[in-house]
C-alpha cells in the first residue's frame, strides 16, 4: 500500500507539472500571445525630433532670422551631489530605529570633515588638479545594526557610491563617507562659476548654486501636485512616500538646464576634464537670431511660446493639430499627421514674416521609435522619421536701404531731432516692376532677439510709450493717418475720370479762384493768403504744385461729391487690406467713410483733401502714388515674400496719368512747389513728388502728419515711396523731405544717370 | 555477498538525482551570470557568489551521501528542536529591536536557518510516524499536525511566508505515505486553505503577515486593480518576460527584460522568467522537465526503500522540492501568488542552494543503504531467489550474505 501511495504521489506531481508546461506553452508558443509580449517587450517610447526652423532672408541673402547654436550648460543632479540621496535614505532608515541627529548636522560634519580638501577662497578649485582619481573614506557613524547597514545597502545600489556600510571586525556595522565625492557639489560649481569668469562670463558668485537649487525647489514643487491629486484619490501615505521617491529619481536622473549660452571654450574644457565637472553636460542647443536687430524688427517678428496660451492649445487640440496630446501612436501616424501640426513646446511667429511664413518656417517634427530601459533611458531606435527643416523666406528686402531709411527716421524724430520733429515716423519703398517692398520702415523699432528678454518691453515702453501709441506694431502696414493733401492724386485721378460738369464739364484746363478763403464756404480757407498764381486762379497742375486746398473743395464737392470719392478711392486702394504678406490687421485696412456719412458740402470739402473722412496707412498711400507710377493700369500690390497680382485699375481718360504726373513733377521742381524749396534740396532728383500736412489735435496743440510721397525716374518710374512723420510740428515736405532724399539719394548714387536731374535747376 | 536484482535500478536512479542536481545548479550559475552581469566578463560578481555557495553546498552533499542516514534517525528530534530554537532566538532579538530578521549573519556570508528548519521538520515528521498507524485516525494526526504548526508559525513570523507555505504540503504528503486516510487528509486540506483564505481576508486586523506580503497576496487576488500596483508590476513584468520568450527565447544575455532592469527580483526569486526569456520554451521546458525528473527520481527511492524512516525522509524531501519549484514556477506564471521563495538550485539564494544540496545528499545516502538480510553463508542461488521472492517486491536492498562465524 505504501508503495502505491508513493506512486500516487508521484502522479500528482507529474499532473501539476504537467500544468506549468501547459501555461508556459499557452504564453511562449501561442503566436498571438508570444507577439503581444514581445512587443511589450520592445517597451516603446516615443522621442520628438525638432526640425531647424527656416531662416528669413533679404533680397541679398542677409540674414534677418536665423538660428545661432548656442552652449548649454545641463546638470544631472545624482552625480553633481552625490552625497543628496544616499544621506536622505541613511536619515530615513535610522530614523526608523534609533534616534539620529538632523540631516543637517550631518551635512556640516561631513563638510567640515572634508574641510581639508575644500578649495580655499583664493584658488577656487585650481582646475590643473586632478582629483578625480583620488578617494578618502572615513568614518561617519559607528554602532549601526546589521539589519539596518543590510538595507541601507541595498537602498543604496542605485546611487554613486559615497556612502557605505561596513561590517567591523566585532560585527557591529558602520557607515563610512567617501569625503572627496562628498564634498564634491560645491567645488564642482565654484570651479565652474571660475571658468566661466575666465572666459568672461562672469555670473555672481553662487549663482549656479541658486539655480541647482530653484530647480530641486520646482521639481518638488512638482511632485508635490502630482501626489496631491492621488492624495484625493485616497491614495494611502506611505504609497504616495514611495512614489514621491521614485518621481524625485526620475525626474533627478535627467539633465537640467543650468547656463544657457556659454562660450565654446568653456565647453571644450569641461570635456576635457570631465572628472573635474562631474555631473556637467554640455548640451547643443540653438536660439533664433535677429542679426539686424531694430530695422527689421516689426517685419521679421518674433516668436513666442505656444504653450504660454492654454485657450488656442485646446483650440489646436481639438482641431487635431496638437502632436503631444493626442499621443501619436506611430511614425505613420505621424507622417500622416504633421503637416501642420505643432507640438506643445513649439515656438511659434508672434507677428510680423514669422507669423504670417510660420507655416513654411516651421518645418515637420519628426520622431523615433525607441525602445527604454526601466529608467526610462534611450537603448535603442527602432523606427524614425527625421524631421524636415523649415524652409527660408527670401524677401524683397535691400538691407541697406532698410537701414538708410531707419537712420533717417530716427533723425527727424524727438529727442534726436530739434524740437517740432515728430514723435514717430515711417517710411517705405516699392519695386513698381512687381509691388516687392524695397524697404520698410517704421521708428521706433524694436529689437526682436530681446523681445523675450524680461523688462526689455518695459524699457521700450518708458522710452516710447508716452510719446505714441503702438511701438511694438509695424505701422508702415497697420498704422492708418490722416493722408491730408495725398490723397488729392485720387481726388485729381477721380475729377478726371468721372467728374460731373459744374457750371461746365471738368477738365484739366478748368481753373477755379482762389485767394485764401472758400467763397462757398468762408470758414474753409486755403494756405496762401494771396493766391497761388498772378492770376489768382489755378488749373489742376498748378493746384497740385501748391496743393490748392480750395482748387479740391470745388473739386471735391461740386465736381465729384462723396459719391464719387468713395470708389476712386477704393479703386486707388484705400480702405481695403493692401494685401501684403503680413498677418492681416484690421487696422491695416485704414479708414474710408462711406458716401452716406458725408452728405454735407463741407464734409466733401474735407473728404476731398484728405482730411477728417479718410485714413490710410503709409503702405496704402504708396499704393496709390505706385498706381500713378505704374500708368494707370493696375494698383501694385506690396508684399515682401510671395509677388501677388495687382488690382487692375481701369482708366478711361488718356490724359489723367499725364496731367497727374505733371502736377507731381511740379510740385517737386516748379518754382513755388510744395516740395521744391532749395533748403530740402529734393530738385536735383529726377523725382515726382506730392506732399501731405495733415492736421491732427493734440490736447490744445494742432500738429502734423507730414507726408511725402513720389515716384522716380520721372519718365519711366521704377520705384515709388512714402515717407511720413507722425505728430510733428512741420509741414510734409520739411518733416519728410530728408528721408526721401536719403532715399533718392541711395538709388541716385547706384545710377546717377536715371535719378538725377540733367542741366541745371530742374527745368523741363 | 551477492548483488541483488533492485540495487541496479536504485543506483540509476541515484545517479540521475545527482546528475539532475548538478545540471540545475549549474544552469543557476549560468543564469545568475546573465542576470548580474550587466556587460561584464564572467563570472559576474553574483556568479561568482553562486559558484562559491555551490562548491560549499557541493561538499555538503558528499558529506551527507557518505554519512549513514540512520544518524539522521536517531538525531532527528535533536536537530529539530535546535533549529526551532535558533529561529525562536532571532525571533526574540527581532522583538527586541524591531526589524526584519531573517538572515543570520556569519563571517562570509548569512544563513537563512528557515531552509533548515525545513529539512528539520521532514527528519522530525519521519522520525514521528515511521512505526505508527494512530495516523489512520483523527486523534492520531494531532501529533504531526502540532509538530508542523510551531516551526511554520516561527519562519511566518520571520517573516517568511513563502517558506512557511511548502510546510502544509510536505506534511499532508508524508501522512498520505505513512498510510492516513486520504478522506481526513482532504477534509484538513480544505480547512486550511480556507483558514488561509479567512487569515487574507481579516489580514488588515491581524498582525500576523506583513503589509508586504499582503499586497502580494492581493496582488494575486486583484490583479491589475490599483491598490496591487507595485506587485502587479512584477507580475506583468515577468509574464512579459515569459511571454516574448517564445519557443526559443531571445538567446543567453540578450533577454530585455533582464538587460533593461524591468523585472524586479530578476537574478533571486523571478530567475525562472529570465530562463524563459532568453532560451524560451525549449529552456524553460526542459528545466521544468528536469525538477520532474529530480522528484522522481527522490520518489523512485523512496520507492525502493524498504526502511521505514528513509522512506518518509524521501518522500517528504521529494514533495517540498515539487511544491517549491511548483510554487516558484507558477508564480512567474500567474498561476499561484506571489510570495518570496526561491527556486531551488537556481535562484541566487545562498542558504536555500546549500539546504537543497543537503537534502540531496541525504536522499543519495537513503539510496545507498540497503536491508540487511542474514542468511546462511552457503544460501544456494535458488534459495536466495526465494528470499527476492519473500520480500514481496523488486527488492531494494543488496543482500548481504554473511553466517556468524560462532
Amino acid at each position: 500500500m505504501v508503495r502505491t501511495r508513493i506512486k500516487v504521489l508521484t502522479l500528482l506531481m507529474a499532473l501539476a507539472y504537467a500544468g506549468l508546461l501547459g501555461r508556459l506553452a499557452w504564453l511562449q508558443l501561442l503566436p498571438e500571445s508570444h507577439a503581444a509580449y514581445a512587443r511589450l517587450a520592445q517597451h516603446r517610447g516615443r522621442a520628438f525630433s525638432s526640425p531647424r526652423r527656416g531662416r528669413i532672408l533679404a533680397r541679398d541673402g542677409t540674414v534677418l532670422a536665423g538660428n545661432q547654436p548656442v552652449h548649454q550648460l545641463h546638470f544631472v543632479y545624482p552625480r553633481l551631489d552625490p552625497l543628496d540621496e544616499p544621506l536622505s535614505a541613511l536619515v530615513d532608515e535610522l530614523a526608523k530605529r534609533f534616534e539620529v541627529p538632523p540631516r543637517e548636522a550631518i551635512e556640516r560634519r561631513i563638510l567640515e570633515m572634508a574641510g581639508f580638501e575644500a578649495p580655499g577662497p583664493d584658488t577656487p578649485g585650481t582646475p590643473e588638479d586632478d582629483g578625480a582619481a583620488r578617494s578618502s573614506w572615513a568614518l561617519l557613524l559607528g554602532g549601526i545594526d546589521r539589519v539596518a547597514a543590510e538595507v541601507l545597502r541595498a537602498r543604496w545600489r542605485r546611487c554613486a557610491r559615497v556612502l557605505e556600510a561596513r561590517v567591523a571586525a566585532d560585527g557591529i556595522a558602520e557607515v563610512w563617507v567617501d569625503l572627496r565625492l562628498a564634498s564634491q557639489r560645491g567645488s564642482t560649481l565654484e570651479r565652474l562659476e571660475a571658468l566661466l569668469a575666465r572666459h568672461g562670463k562672469a555670473p555672481e558668485r553662487g549663482r549656479l548654486a541658486r539655480q541647482v537649487a530653484e530647480t530641486l525647489e520646482a521639481i518638488g514643487a512638482r511632485i508635490e501636485r502630482e501626489l496631491h491629486r492621488d492624495r484625493e484619490d485616497g491614495v494611502p501615505e506611505d504609497r504616495l512616500a514611495r512614489k514621491a521617491r521614485d518621481l524625485r529619481r526620475r525626474q533627478l536622473d535627467q539633465p537640467w538646464l543650468l547656463a544657457a549660452d556659454v562660450p565654446l571654450a568653456v565647453v571644450t574644457k569641461i570635456e576635457y576634464h570631465p572628472a573635474q565637472y562631474e555631473g556637467i553636460q554640455c548640451e547643443d542647443s540653438v536660439r533664433r537670431v535677429y542679426p539686424r536687430g531694430e530695422a527689421f524688427g516689426t517685419l521679421t517678428g518674433w516668436l513666442r511660446r505656444l504653450d504660454a496660451d492654454e485657450g488656442e492649445l485646446r483650440r489646436l487640440e481639438d482641431d487635431g493639430r496638437l502632436l503631444d496630446a493626442a499621443a501619436v501612436e506611430s511614425i505613420e501616424e505621424l507622417a500622416e499627421r504633421r503637416a501642420g501640426s505643432v507640438r506643445r513646446s513649439d515656438l511659434a511667429g508672434a507677428c510680423g514674416l514669422e507669423a504670417s511664413y510660420d507655416a513654411a518656417l516651421r518645418g515637420l517634427h519628426g520622431m523615433s521609435v525607441i525602445s527604454v530601459d526601466r529608467w526610462g533611458r534611450r537603448v535603442d531606435t527602432l523606427e524614425d522619421l527625421p524631421p524636415a527643416d523649415g524652409e527660408d523666406v527670401v524677401t524683397s528686402l535691400d538691407p541697406g536701404l532698410q537701414e538708410v531709411v531707419y537712420e533717417a527716421l530716427e533723425g527727424r524724430v524727438e529727442p534726436a531731432a530739434p524740437a517740432g520733429s515728430g514723435t514717430a515716423g515711417s517710411a517705405a519703398v516699392m519695386d513698381l516692376a512687381t509691388g516687392a517692398l524695397l524697404a520698410s520702415v517704421g521708428f521706433p523699432g524694436v529689437d526682436p532677439g530681446r523681445m523675450r528678454e524680461p523688462g526689455y518691453t518695459g524699457e521700450l515702453e518708458r522710452r516710447w510709450g508716452g510719446r505714441t501709441r503702438g511701438w511694438f506694431i509695424d505701422r508702415p502696414s497697420s498704422l492708418p493717418l490722416y493722408p491730408g493733401s495725398v490723397f488729392k492724386i485720387v481726388v485729381a485721378a477721380a475729377a478726371m475720370e468721372s467728374g460731373r460738369a459744374w457750371k461746365e464739364p471738368f477738365g484739366p484746363e478748368l481753373r477755379f479762384p482762389c485767394h485764401h478763403k472758400f467763397e462757398l464756404i468762408p470758414a474753409l480757407q486755403c494756405d496762401s493768403l494771396h493766391g497761388h498764381t498772378p492770376s489768382r486762379t489755378v488749373d489742376l497742375a498748378e493746384a497740385l504744385q501748391h496743393s490748392c486746398n480750395v482748387y479740391f473743395y470745388y473739386v471735391g464737392w461740386k465736381h465729384l461729391g462723396a459719391d464719387l470719392l468713395y470708389p476712386w478711392a477704393l479703386n486707388f486702394g484705400y480702405g481695403r487690406p493692401t494685401g501684403i504678406d503680413l498677418p492681416e490687421s484690421r487696422l491695416g485696412r485704414g479708414v474710408l467713410a462711406s458716401p452716406d456719412r458725408a452728405r454735407e458740402p463741407w464734409q466733401a470739402c474735407h473728404y476731398a483733401i484728405g482730411q477728417g473722412f479718410v485714413e490710410a496707412t503709409p503702405l496704402q498711400v504708396l499704393r496709390s502714388v505706385a498706381a500713378i507710377a505704374a500708368g494707370g493700369d493696375r494698383v501694385p500690390r506690396p508684399h515682401l515674400a510671395r509677388p501677388e497680382p495687382a488690382d487692375k485699375l481701369v482708366l478711361s481718360n488718356p490724359r489723367t496719368v499725364a496731367a497727374i504726373r505733371d502736377g507731381l513733377w511740379r510740385a517737386a521742381h516748379a518754382p513755388q512747389g510744395t516740395a521744391s524749396s532749395d533748403a530740402l534740396g529734393l530738385r536735383r532728383f529726377n523725382a515726382a513728388l506730392k506732399t501731405g500736412t495733415a492736421e491732427v489735435k493734440v490736447g490744445e496743440r494742432t500738429l502734423h502728419h507730414g507726408w511725402l510721397v513720389g515716384f522716380a525716374p520721372f519718365e519711366e518710374p521704377r520705384i515709388a515711396f512714402v515717407a511720413v512723420i507722425e505728430h510733428t510740428a512741420l509741414h510734409g515736405a520739411e518733416a519728410a523731405g530728408p528721408v526721401v532724399a536719403r532715399i533718392l539719394e541711395r538709388f541716385a548714387e547706384a545710377e546717377p544717370g536715371a535719378y538725377l536731374v540733367r542741366g541745371e535747376g530742374g527745368a523741363r | 555477498m551477492t548483488t541483488a536484482a533492485g540495487a541496479g535500478k536504485v543506483g540509476r536512479w541515484r545517479l540521475v538525482l545527482f546528475a539532475s542536481s548538478l545540471a540545475l545548479t549549474a544552469l543557476g550559475i549560468l543564469f545568475v551570470h546573465s542576470t548580474t552581469a550587466y556587460g561584464d566578463p564572467f563570472p559576474s560578481r553574483g556568479a561568482r557568489g553562486q559558484i562559491l555557495k555551490a562548491a560549499v553546498a557541493l561538499a555538503g552533499l558528499l558529506v551527507a551521501a557518505r554519512l549513514d542516514y540512520r544518524h539522521l534517525d536517531r538525531w532527528a528530534y535533536a536537530i529539530f528542536w535546535t533549529v526551532a530554537a535558533v529561529l525562536a532566538g532571532m525571533l526574540a532579538v527581532k522583538l527586541a529591536s524591531g526589524g526584519r530578521n531573517r538572515f543570520i549573519h556569519l563571517y562570509l556570508f548569512q544563513v537563512q536557518p528557515s531552509e533548515l528548519m525545513k529539512i528539520g521538520l521532514i527528519l522530525a515528521l519521519a522520525r514521528y510516524l515511521r512505526f505508527r498507524e494512530d495516523q489512520k485516525r483523527v486523534a492520531g494526526l494531532v501529533g504531526p499536525f502540532s509538530l508542523t504548526l510551531g516551526p511554520m508559525i516561527l519562519v511566518l513570523l520571520q517573516p517568511n511566508l513563502g517558506l512557511s507555505l511548502m510546510f502544509p504540503p510536505v506534511l499532508v504528503a508524508m501522512l498520505f505515505v505513512s498510510g492516513s486516510r486520504p478522506r481526513h487528509l482532504a477534509t484538513a486540506a480544505v480547512a486550511g486553505v480556507t483558514l488561509l483564505a479567512a487569515a487574507y481576508l481579516a489580514s488588515d486586523r491581524l498582525p500576523l503577515l506583513q503589509r508586504y506580503q499582503r499586497d502580494r497576496l492581493q496582488s494575486f487576488v486583484a490583479r491589475g486593480s490599483a491598490s496591487s500596483r507595485n506587485q502587479g508590476f512584477q507580475l506583468r513584468q515577468s509574464l512579459i518576460a515569459v511571454g516574448s520568450g517564445g519557443p526559443l527565447g531571445k538567446g543567453y544575455g540578450r533577454g530585455t527584460q533582464n538587460t533593461l532592469d524591468y523585472l524586479p527580483e530578476k537574478e533571486t526569486d523571478f530567475i525562472f522568467s529570465i530562463v524563459a526569456e532568453e532560451t524560451g520554451f525549449a529552456g524553460a521546458g526542459a528545466l521544468v522537465l528536469l525538477y520532474g525528473v529530480l522528484v522522481t527520481s527522490i520518489l523512485r527511492i523512496g520507492l525502493y526503500t524498504r526502511e521505514p524512516f528513509g522512506r518518509l525522509v524521501a518522500a517528504g524531501i521529494g514533495v517540498s522540492f515539487a511544491a517549491q519549484a511548483f510554487e516558484n514556477i507558477g508564480m512567474t506564471l500567474g498561476l499561484t501568488p506571489i510570495t518570496g521563495i526561491a527556486l531551488p538550485f537556481v535562484s541566487l539564494a545562498g542558504s536555500n542552494l546549500v539546504a537543497s544540496h543537503l537534502a540531496v545528499g541525504i536522499v543519495l545516502s537513503i539510496g545507498a543503504r540497503r536491508v540487511r538480510v542474514v542468511a546462511p553463508k552457503d544460501l544456494d542461488p535458488p534459495a536466495a531467489a526465494r528470499v527476492h521472492r519473500l520480500l514481496d517486491d523488486r527488492p531494494a536492498a543488496l543482500l548481504e550474505a554473511r553466517w556468524p562465524t560462532e
